[in-house]
Parts: C-alpha cells; sequence; structure tokens
C-alpha cells in the first residue's frame, strides 16, 4: 500500500507542473463565447428568412462571422489543452521514473528496490499507453498542422461564400460549411485528410512501376533466326514488333528475344515471320 | 493547376543472367527498341543484369 500512495503523489505532483505551447490570451474566452450564443439560437434561420435585401445580406454575414469566431475560439481551447495535456504527462511521468529509479537504486532493502523497479515499470507502462492511445505519439504536431491546414481550405470556400449575394449562398449552405470548418478543426478530421493523402500517393507510386517484366537470359534457335530476320532489314524489327502487339504481348523484341519465358513464343514468331 | 509536375508513366524490363560477351549488343538493340534509360548490374564475375526502362 505504501509504495502505491508514492506513485499517486507522484502522479499529483506530476499533474501540477504546467507548461503551455502556446501563450495565455488576455480576453476572457468564455465571456466571449457566451456574446456569440444570439447567433447559435434555432430561429436564426426563420430571421434570416424575415429579412429582404440588404439587411438580410448583413444578418448572414453576422450570424457566419460570429459562428466562424465561435468555432475559433474552441479551437484554440482544444489545441491549447492538447498541448498542455501532453507536456503534463511527459514531464510528469518522466520526473517520477526517475525518482523511482533514483529510490529504488539507493535503497538498501531488497525488497523494497523490487517495490519501487516495478512502480517505475508501472508508470512507464501508463504513460506509453496514454501516450500511443491519446496523443498518438509525436504526430501531434503534424495532425494539429493539418487540422489548420484543413481549416484554411474550409475557411477559403466560407470567405468565397459571403462574397456572394443571399441567393447565391444563402444561411443554410453556410452553416453547412461552418460545419465542415468545424469538423476541420478535429483530430478524426485530420487523420482522414492525411490517410486520403497517402492512399493516392500510393496509388501515383503503384501506376510508375505498374508494369515491371523480369526473366532470365536464355538464347533459342529461334533467338538466331529472329536476330538475323531484324538485322536483315529495319523494317522487320517493327514487322516483329507489330506481331507482339497482336498476340498483346507488352515487351520490348530485345527481351523478347533474349527472355526464357517467351521462348515458346520465339519459335512460334519465327515460324510466322521468317517463312513468309 | 496545383503547381505539381506530373511524373512520367514508365514500364520497366529487367533481364537477368546475361553472358558478359552479350551485354554490348542488348544494350544496343534496347537502345533500338527505344529505351530511354538502361542500367548495369554486376551479378557475379560472368553474369550481369540490365535494368530497362521505356517511357509508356
Amino acid at each position: 500500500m505504501r509504495y502505491l500512495s508514492v506513485i499517486f503523489t507522484l502522479y499529483l505532483l506530476s499533474a501540477c507542473s504546467s507548461l503551455s505551447g502556446t501563450p495565455h490570451r488576455s480576453e476572457d474566452l468564455q465571456a466571449e463565447l457566451v456574446s456569440l450564443k444570439p447567433y447559435f439560437a434555432a430561429n436564426v434561420l426563420s430571421l434570416y428568412n424575415q429579412k429582404r435585401g440588404d439587411d438580410k445580406l448583413s444578418y448572414r454575414n453576422e450570424v457566419v462571422m460570429a459562428r466562424l469566431r465561435a468555432v475559433d475560439l474552441y479551437y484554440y481551447m482544444f489545441i491549447n489543452e492538447l498541448s498542455e495535456d501532453h507536456k503534463n504527462l511527459n514531464i510528469g511521468t518522466d520526473t517520477s521514473v526517475m525518482l523511482l529509479g533514483a529510490m529504488g537504486a539507493v535503497s538498501t532493502v531488497s525488497g523494497t528496490q523490487a517495490i519501487y523497479s516495478s512502480a517505475a515499470a508501472l508508470v512507464t507502462g501508463a504513460k506509453a499507453s496514454v501516450d500511443k492511445n491519446v496523443f498518438y505519439e509525436s504526430t501531434l504536431q503534424a495532425l494539429v498542422g493539418q487540422m489548420n491546414a484543413n481549416r484554411k481550405q474550409v475557411l477559403a470556400q466560407i470567405y468565397a461564400g459571403l462574397s456572394a449575394s443571399e441567393q447565391d449562398y444563402p444561411l443554410l449552405n453556410a452553416l453547412i460549411d461552418i460545419e465542415a470548418y468545424f469538423q476541420a478543426g478535429t483530430l478524426l478530421g485530420a487523420i482522414a485528410k492525411i490517410n486520403e493523402a497517402a492512399g493516392q500517393q500510393k496509388g501515383a507510386a503503384e501506376a510508375e512501376i505498374a508494369n515491371t517484366l523480369k526473366g532470365k537470359f536464355f538464347k533459342t534457335e529461334a533467338t538466331d533466326i529472329l536476330k538475323s530476320f531484324i538485322t536483315d532489314k529495319p523494317a522487320n524489327r517493327q514487322r516483329l514488333a507489330d506481331w507482339l502487339k497482336q498476340q498483346k504481348l507488352t515487351v520490348s523484341v530485345t527481351s523478347f528475344l533474349h527472355m526464357k519465358e517467351f521462348a515458346a513464343l520465339r519459335a512460334q514468331a519465327a515460324a510466322e515471320l521468317v517463312t513468309q | 493547376m496545383n503547381g505539381k509536375k506530373k511524373k512520367q508513366a514508365v514500364r520497366i524490363e529487367e533481364l537477368t543472367d546475361i553472358p558478359a560477351s552479350e551485354l554490348e549488343s542488348l544494350e544496343e538493340s534496347y537502345r533500338l527498341d527505344g529505351a530511354i534509360d538502361i542500367k548495369k548490374v554486376q551479378q557475379d564475375d560472368d553474369l550481369w543484369t540490365l535494368i530497362v526502362t521505356f517511357a509508356v
């Protein structure tokens, strides 16, 4: 029970250490979110539909900008928490592991050493598990970069819409785009985008090396006959190439004449082309 | 236009176990077939491999 209390205390200490990856903001984010609440009311669409002309256009823009601001604020808080949690976990658990290891080393009682060592292993295991499952290890930075890129892409689309009339870009369309903007700032959205890009790259790479032919050098009687045939008249090389096309073979004349795999077909080609 | 240059699609043929004496004539023959790149790899003292690239 005693060593459990040591672990618990170290975890509590780890929770106290705080380092932020982003600077503290001067404004009260929660207060600002409260002030934006009217733009999230269920009746925004009916209010929008009641308006006419320039009023309608300016109301659409007002709602859109307010909701964009709210999404940005939540995104900022999300990134900040993600960054702080990760740092706290690393600092706290690393310190715990070092302390437990040191306590195990200086202890003269073998039973106590074993307890400290097993406690250190437990903390290390817990840290590895949390890192892998929650924060995707060191890919966090890449994921945040991907989220920022995704958000910018959707934001450009929304700004383009806001420059259009309310008929061409009604509020409902804008709200759908804002939802996409929110989704673009999620870890799942970032992972989906990275997977999509990786899939496209894989497809391109496969397309480049799709046609690879490998064979062993193996000369036959037909090789010599066909080599004489194509060197006698340059046009005969083209005749042999055309014959290969007719056979639906994607292979150069040289490989056809020298690869073991084509031995039987070479005899057929010699019979059909040279004896004509 | 996304600014990225589209990569050229290629077809590769790899002929292995080539006696050294045949190497030069095979290279010449592959060039007549329109090869855009030919790489020679020595397997051992006598045998070679030719890796030939064709544009698709």
